[in-house]
């Protein structure tokens, strides 16, 4: 069969490929003998072809399989004695965004009527952190949209901040150093009504800083926990796919930070916080 | 299934960690390599992570009816176009266009494979993956077909558009063979 060029065109990557049968395969190669503008898609896609096969391939991070290992142990730990919970870690993005809007409307149904009891709003909390800090580790400014869209956060500034907590937040006052905040809210929560600031290091990396008063195991939930001492300081840990979240008393209130990148940072940034004036 | 890999899966799906290191030992470059041409060198150890992660947590859906290869390239794909729109998204919101000389922007690059590096980051992302499948990954049109969950008709036209866009790319930025 005689082809035309727009024929030929059509089964060009079936006929560079050897996907065609071989009549059709042969119909081509005749029409390529008469037209040069084919022959030169042709040879420029074969060249194409020869210079990707070239390309170099890196090796793969030594350190890959650990990093993977340890996303898995902290997935895995005790959240099977919570098999809603597990469920969690299964979704697709689009269930992770319907879970998000049915926890945006529980929690608009706890405050509007007050109808659900403590332990409700801890559940809610706990898989509202979950997600939270599952998120963060992906997608830190998806996980905080979500964070604040559930909790009603309102942006306030570090004067109003201060009129409604009693104090500044803490990443204002410079007590962190190398951290800038992007933006302060508050948040109205099960638990009490918290402060997020969204910070940003030097290096572009985010870090939010959660300030409130009482201590809040459950947002961490049964992720596997490590107590130390940060300058002094009893400071509760937990390991997030390469980062931590952490947590510890300042004065009379706590400091929640998430995507701390080691302890030695959490340590200064505990250290920073002991040598203000009120530390 | 043969019956090694059937094995493997089966040990998999019952959480052991050995068959999880097994997996990954035996397909992690490729996976890696896809990702360095998907999402960039700088994302594509956390985004292989990610894989990686989808992958232990999905084994139990694993049914066999493809290779086990095509189904860890389909994971592997899903999961680089979700995280390039999600980056798209951010890049969007953060930053205004800003026209660009594609010409003048690569002058200064010479060595052929940037330029050709340079030229699948333009593509769009569904063509990127179609060509890379076939090009990097070496897969027959039937493969692709059953990784991207689209009739093995569909490579064909696809990979011609991603040729095709990839020669205008490739000129526009001062290309020569």
């Amino acid at each position: 069969m005689t082809m035309n060029c727009s024929q030929v065109q059509e089964r060009l990557s079936a006929y560079i490929d050897n996907e065609l049968s071989d009549a059709e395969h042969h119909d081509i190669a005749a029409h390529l003998q008469g037209c040069p503008d084919c022959k030169a898609s042709v040879e420029f896609a074969r060249t194409l072809s020869y210079k990707t096969r070239e390309l170099a391939d890196p090796t793969p991070p030594a350190n890959l399989w650990a990093r993977i290992e340890s996303g898995l142990q902290e997935k895995e730990s005790p959240v099977h004695k919570i098999s809603s919970r597990r469920r969690l870690w299964h979704m697709s993005v689009g269930q992770w965004a319907l879970a998000a809007s049915l926890l945006l409307v529980a929690a608009a149904g706890l405050w509007s009527y007050h109808f659900w009891g403590d332990d409700h709003g801890h559940d809610s909390m706990a898989a509202s952190f979950d997600i939270y800090l599952a998120k963060f580790a992906v997608d830190p400014g998806e996980a905080h949209e979500t964070l604040i869209a559930t909790y009603g956060g309102q942006p306030v500034s570090p004067d109003e901040a201060e009129r409604v907590f009693g104090y500044r937040p803490i990443a204002s006052t410079g007590a962190l150093a190398d951290v800038t905040v992007e933006q302060t809210y508050s948040l109205d929560m099960p638990c009490c009504r918290c402060m997020l600031s969204v910070c940003r290091r030097t290096d572009g990396t985010v870090v939010s800083v959660l300030e409130h008063a009482d201590s809040q195991p459950v947002w961490f939930g049964d992720r596997s926990r490590i107590e130390c001492l940060c300058d002094g300081v009893p400071t509760s840990v937990v390991q997030l796919n390469g980062k931590l979240a952490v947590s510890w008393q300042y004065d009379k209130r706590h400091i929640t930070v998430i995507g701390a990148t080691d302890l030695e940072e959490v340590t200064q940034m505990v250290a920073g916080l002991n040598q203000m004036p009120n530390g | 299934m043969e019956r090694s890999e059937a094995k493997l899966v089966s040990a998999c799906q019952q959480g052991d960690q050995c068959a999880q290191q097994q997996l990954f030992d035996d397909s992690h470059t490729k996976i890696y390599r896809l990702m360095i041409r998907m999402v960039g060198l700088q994302d594509a150890a956390d985004v292989t992570q990610q894989v990686y992660l989808q992958v232990y947590r999905k084994i139990g859906q694993f049914t066999g009816r493809s290779r086990l290869s095509t189904w860890l390239y389909r994971v592997a794909v899903n999961e680089a176009l979700q995280y390039l729109r999600r980056k798209k998204r951010t890049f969007t919101q953060s930053l205004e266009y800003e026209p660009v000389d594609r010409r003048a922007c690569h002058e200064k690059t010479s060595e052929q494979a940037d330029v050709l590096e340079a030229a699948f980051a333009h593509l769009d992302p569904e063509l990127r993956t179609i060509f890379l499948l076939r090009e990097v990954e070496e897969l027959p049109y039937h493969e692709i077909a059953d990784v991207l969950n689209i009739p093995e008709g569909t490579v064909g036209s696809r990979l011609n558009r991603a040729r095709r866009e990839l020669q205008e790319l490739l000129t526009a930025f001062g290309w020569g063979p």
